[in-house]
């Protein structure tokens, strides 16, 4: 067994994982990632290429292990599988096909990949940030949990997400239901264009209301450039964001997990499995055992340990559960950091409300155009219903049926073999007879068909009925394994009333856009296997890729897992990161709230292993710290204790300097306070004010060095001679 | 007298609508008419394939029309005709439109309902995209923004007017 050190170990070379791995590595932080799946292809043309061949088409096609209906991997011979569409319709409740063992009642029906960049490979790139009362649903509206932390302790952090990320958006656009902004704000990059599908919704929804709210279509910000961003091109509208952007005009977290390992200070270990979280008498963790591989099916090729001071699981809310729960000892028998019992417990997604309606004849919104979503109704994703029923965003899809149905392919294939599983051949409410077409007379009706052809889908809150005895939440498999020997993820599903209560008002405005407000013909129908019955009406749902839950953050270690910097209650040295500390879902895609956490945990590590504390003097001038600053980092200066003067006159005092005593033209910081505490970046840097706490001004590089506003030259007296006394000031990641 | 290629490329076109000149352009670093051909010929058996091109290139020297070519191949009446020309043409129609293989009886080891993409040409060049007037998902040519506007029309994506013409222009 061989041993691997770093001042950080993390799992998961994800977005959550390579955020926390760039920040550290910028901080000087050692870093070593273990990641269970491949490494970052040197392209993406190979994952393109297998996408390009992939008779089933799915957001997994292009990755390994393949996915595929005819020759189906068995999970158990995989040493990193997942969870996939494939597995579903081959048989999501047969864990001979099936990665996941489900043991119902209801499917889960949401996937992730395992591969060096993590889910982001397939990720639409929506990235609305969650509303200030998504934080606070047991508080307003008595349902479900509060988080620990509001709206405005993200803001900073979501700024920065959206900066690394590169989020496409206007203000003016996104400031609604409560969403803030901070003054004079602007996304990296200007809002994408809406598309003709778009278009069609916001002219159908003009002042009209449901459930007393108002139908707004919003741009959606969005990872995706309507720029040149970060090195990478603008979006060249391949409506193919999942499974895969051909160009990487949309972000994925490769672009930030190649910024670490640039840092020189953050290394990755591929094919390498976490399989054991261990432990210490002092209940510090003491080390994370894996094992590695080369080939996907092959034999294990190595194993080991790897060794930190801290500890970071990044790999969501399925795998990371799956390995604390395969943790135990004798002194942990229910697992690491599992003392609250809530680990694995509450697991969740946004069951989608899939919906789709053929446009009335000669009203073509030409699908297959664009991202595959550029807009939603966002509107409604808060009010006062929450306290009886879960709220949705609804996306409109640009990819005609493509999702819903599976076309262009079906389509083709009904008018070519006289067959109707699109529906279309004839459009309800006639039975047939079905048209069989050839030559000029198919590719007429072919392209009026599909340019007619929309999607849309509701987002859909999950709640439980009783948030601390959850009835969805994954355990280890006590009979399946996979390849290594590791037991796979049990899951149970369901849904609570509350949830189906939103997919029933979620059918009901579906149906009311599609056939009132857009005239258009509704053949949403009902697809396997998501499915459940409510009041009498049976529903589908489909998975959002959105895994949440599991490990959840709160204020109270008999209830959660995590407290609100994502330290684990029970082992300090030990942060779980992703969308498993998600209290509840609200309605966003979670990535952007990923990244946001990530970048606060990535904070709060620095800050444990890189906090700087040095002493100022009074008597000096400018005093180097030893602290190097560095671009990216956002970092605070902190007036801890001490005090100093710079003229007798003034007496004794803290980093503010002498309030009323104004400093003159000469000295270190003219117009502030005298005696008050000034620095810069390197010697030839413009001087700001610290006082007690402030931020470095961004953007520049070097030392950081401290001084007491004074005249210097001695141009009013004797200068820095008769000064006393000294600071203690500390250096610190973060933001106000 | 025509080669199988091209009583092929002229089979296809007259199943699929697709001008001749878009199927098997002069130009044609692709070629995808030469890749299919190959690819079919084990699949649906030599002797069907002739009989297919036999079929067309009698048709076409007595100067039928593309459209009643193609109702001669597939069609039995007013009903699909179950011949394993019809079955096989079919197959060859959605391997134009798509890019994949829908294998449509059995030959050797290849049974029916095993499905294929041909290869990452066959789905980046497939014609039910661009009778969409769109692209293949993920094989975009397009620039940013595009999407905000009307598309070029059917016919310019095709060589076939819509039915209802559609479309920047035509």
């Amino acid at each position: 067994m061989s041993t691997e050190q770093a001042d950080v170990v993390i799992v998961g070379a994800g977005l959550a994982g390579s955020i926390i791995a760039y920040q550290l590595g910028l901080a000087g932080v050692k870093v070593l990632v273990l990641e269970s799946g491949p490494e970052v292809p040197a392209n993406r043309n190979q994952y393109l290429e297998r996408f390009y061949t992939a008779t089933l088409k799915t957001p997994e096609s292009p990755y390994p292990p393949v996915s595929t209906l005819d020759t189906p991997r068995k999970p158990a011979e995989q040493n990193a599988p997942r969870a996939t569409i494939a597995d579903l319709i081959l048989g999501w409740d047969n864990p001979e096909v099936s990665y996941l063992v489900q043991k119902g009642p209801l499917a889960f029906t949401s996937t992730y990949e395992r591969v060096g960049g993590g889910t982001t490979w397939h990720w639409v790139a929506t990235c609305l940030r969650m509303l200030p009362n998504d934080f606070r649903l047991k508080s307003l509206y008595g349902v479900g949990v509060d988080w620990p932390i509001s709206y405005n302790d993200l803001q900073s952090a979501y700024c920065r997400a959206e900066a690394e990320i590169g989020v496409a958006a206007n203000v003016a656009d996104q400031a609604y239901l409560g969403m803030t902004f901070p003054d004079g704000y602007q996304f990296p990059m200007t809002s994408i264009p809406l598309s003709l599908v778009d278009g069609s919704f916001v002219a159908a929804v003009q002042g009209q209301s449901f459930d007393g709210l108002p139908l707004v279509v919003s741009p959606t910000p969005a990872g995706r450039n309507s720029q040149p961003y970060a090195g990478r091109r603008v979006c060249a509208g391949n409506t193919n964001c999942t499974p895969i952007c051909p160009i990487q005009a949309k972000y994925d977290a490769t672009v930030t997990l190649n910024n670490a390992l640039n840092t020189g200070n953050v290394r990755v270990l591929y094919k390498t499995v976490a399989s054991k979280v261990t432990v210490a008498a002092d209940k510090s963790i003491s080390g994370i055992e894996f094992i590695q591989y080369q080939l996907g099916d092959g034999p294990p090729t190595g194993t080991g340990v790897a060794v930190g001071q801290r500890y970071v699981i990044a790999a969501h809310a399925i795998e990371t559960p799956k390995l604390l729960l395969n943790s135990t000892s004798p002194a942990w028998p229910k697992g690491v950091a599992n003392s609250s019992g809530q680990v694995g417990r509450s697991l969740a997604d946004h069951p989608i409300y899939l919906a789709w309606g053929l446009m009335p004849e000669g009203k073509a919104v030409f699908p297959y155009r664009g991202p595959v979503s550029t807009a939603g109704i966002e509107s409604l994703r808060d009010g006062a219903f929450r306290s009886q029923r879960a709220a949705w965003r609804i996306e409109i899809g640009n990819e005609g049926f493509n999702w819903p149905v599976g076309d262009p392919y079906v389509t083709v294939a009904d008018l070519i073999d006289g067959s109707n599983g699109s529906a279309t051949n004839p459009l309800p409410p006639a039975k047939g007879p079905q048209q069989v077409l050839y030559g000029t007379g198919l590719v007429q009706k072919l392209n009026d068909l599909l340019t007619r052809q929309f999607r849309i889908g509701f987002l859909v809150e999950q709640v439980e009925d009783d948030p601390d005895n959850a009835n969805c939440y994954i355990v280890p498999s006590t009979q399946y394994k996979d390849r290594l020997g590791i037991p796979r993820p049990e899951i149970h599903y369901d849904l609570s009333d509350y949830t189906k209560e939103g997919f029933r008002q979620a059918k009901l405005l579906a149906t009311h856009i599609i056939t009132e407000l857009l005239g258009a013909t509704e053949l949403t129908k009902l697809l396997p296997p998501g499915r459940f019955t409510y009041k009498g009406d049976e529903y589908s749902f489909q998975g959002a890729g959105h895994l949440m839950g599991t490990y959840r953050m709160g204020d109270n270690p008999l209830t959660s897992v995590v407290d609100k910097d994502q330290r684990s209650w029970d082992h300090q040295n030990l942060f779980l990161v992703g969308d498993g500390v998600f209290p509840s879902t609200g309605t966003s895609n979670p990535s952007l709230t990923i990244a946001a956490l990530s970048i606060q945990a990535g904070d709060t590590l620095a800050n444990d292993l890189k906090t700087a504390t040095v002493q100022a003097q009074a008597n000096q001038p400018w005093q180097g710290t030893g602290v190097q600053i560095n671009g990216p980092s956002p970092r605070l200066v902190r007036y801890l204790s001490g005090r100093w003067f710079a003229s007798p006159v003034g007496g004794m005092v803290d980093g503010n300097g002498s309030a009323g005593l104004i400093a003159k033209p000469g000295y270190t910081l003219p117009g502030a306070n005298e005696g008050a505490l000034i620095g810069r970046i390197g010697s030839t840097g413009a001087p700001f004010l610290i006082g007690d706490l402030a931020p470095i001004p961004p953007g520049q590089q070097g030392e950081l060095q401290l001084c007491i506003n004074d005249d210097l030259q001695g141009r009013y007296g004797v200068g820095l001679a008769d000064n006393q006394g000294a600071l203690t000031v500390q250096v610190t990641f973060g933001t106000l | 007298m025509s080669t199988d290629l091209e009583n092929f490329a002229g089979l296809s076109s007259a199943l699929t609508g697709i001008p001749l000149t878009f199927i098997a352009p002069s130009v044609d670093p692709i070629d995808l008419p030469t890749q299919f051909l190959a690819f079919i010929e084990p699949r649906i058996t030599t002797e069907v394939l002739q009989a297919l091109l036999t079929q067309y290139a009698t048709l076409l020297a007595d100067k039928v029309p593309p459209d009643q070519i193609a109702e001669a191949v597939l069609m039995n009446g007013a009903q699909p005709a179950t011949t394993q020309t019809a079955q096989a043409a079919r197959s060859i129609m959605k391997l134009w439109l798509l890019g994949v293989w829908y294998q449509p009886y059995a030959v050797g080891s290849h049974q029916p309902g095993d499905q294929l993409v041909v290869s990452d040409q066959a789905y980046t060049q497939s014609w039910a995209w661009r009778i969409a007037q769109a692209h293949p998902m993920g094989y975009s040519e397009f620039f940013f923004g595009y999407w905000n506007e009307v598309p070029p029309s059917l016919e310019d994506f095709t060589g076939v007017p819509a039915s209802g013409q559609q479309g920047a222009s035509s």
